[in-house]
């Protein structure tokens, strides 16, 4: 493969420019973007008046939530949020290399972020914290406190799906940059793949404090 | 349906240094990006240690604070809404000003439901 023909620009057909676009692109994953900030939104906002309604149960039910894997879990993803915003910029400068290991890193945090959930979910499934038929509580309002864990299970397994699905991405994102598909013209798709796992982020930055920190003063 | 362009045209290559054309679509420097990365570890020391002091009915409104110093962060610097293009903020703005009237037309109803005394409530 000659040097030139390893530096492509895709452009479709109906831009006049890889700058229009980028722009047309970024704005396209930002209405997609907008959906996803109503479905959670909603989401919180049923979170939100059920807890209104029922406080002592929610309170105890965040205290059942694991602190320690909760906040490490939000680092962990804080972290792949850095990564994914230096692969970005490594993209710009259309620095392969960089953009290859930061993408890998991405995913890898994304993977141990998944990893940490799913032992965590364990732990709830040994503690009988699935609302349902085995669901046990021994304190107040067992009935409102599975209220609060079906949104625990809801919220983070949607938040799941998404972190997932981000993860796919990135890996089709990797493969085309090692693939010498992108350069400091033409890197849309790291761009938007990049606004997505952001979102994946900021979702989980609200969920973890009201999930994990609520009533944990005694 | 897509035409394959030599970027040469472009003046884009691998380890290129900046040309006009990328100046255009502005990225925050490194050390930007490394210091928002400290600064969100930072504020999730923070409300994770403020979740166990004494703050009573105010311990929810510090962690949403802090959540969403930290939301502002990510969309300013890593979404790049800072330094992208401005037209990007007509989408992200809209978002948050529909999912600010889901809130607050809710909560009017939810937060104030006991400020009446309805007699047979």
């Amino acid at each position: 493969m000659s040097k030139s023909t390893e530096k492509v620009v895709v452009l479709g057909e109906q831009f006049d420019t890889p700058e229009q676009q980028d722009a047309a692109s970024q704005m396209g994953m930002w209405v997609f973007l907008s959906t996803e900030i109503m479905l959670f939104g909603g989401l919180f906002l049923a979170f939100t008046a059920t807890r209104l309604a029922f406080p002592l149960a929610f309170q105890l039910g965040s205290r059942h939530t694991e602190f320690v894997l909760g906040t490490a879990n939000t680092a962990v993803l804080l972290l792949s949020s850095l990564t994914m915003a230096l692969a970005v910029s490594a993209s710009h400068r259309g620095a392969r290399k960089p953009l290859v290991l930061l993408l890998l890193l991405t995913m890898a945090l994304g993977a141990l972020f998944l990893g940490i959930k799913g032992y965590e979910y364990y732990g709830d499934w040994q503690k009988h914290l699935i609302p349902g038929e085995n669901f046990v509580w021994n304190e107040p309002q067992p009935q409102h406190a599975q209220l609060f864990f079906l949104f625990y299970f809801f919220m983070t397994g949607l938040h799941a799906v998404h972190l997932t699905v981000g993860i796919g991405v990135v890996a089709f994102v990797t493969f085309v940059a090692w693939r010498r598909g992108y350069n400091a013209t033409y890197n849309t798709p790291v761009e938007v793949t990049g606004l997505y796992w952001h979102l994946v982020d900021l979702v989980w930055i609200f969920l973890y404090p009201l999930l994990y920190l609520n009533g944990r003063h005694p | 349906m897509t035409d394959t362009i030599d970027s040469a045209q472009h003046k884009g290559g691998e380890e290129m240094e900046a040309t006009e054309e990328q100046a255009k679509a502005k990225q925050p420097p490194l050390w930007l990006h490394l210091l928002v990365g400290v600064s969100l570890l930072a504020l999730l020391a923070a409300t994770a240690g403020a979740a166990f002091l004494p703050l009573g009915r105010f311990s929810t409104l510090v962690a949403v604070g802090i959540a969403v110093a930290k939301a502002t962060l990510i969309l300013l610097y890593f979404m790049n809404l800072r330094f992208g293009d401005r037209r990007l903020w007509l989408v992200a703005g809209a978002a948050f000003a529909w999912l600010s009237i889901l809130f607050v037309l809710s909560m009017s109803d939810f937060l104030t439901r006991g400020y009446l005394h309805i007699p047979g409530k």
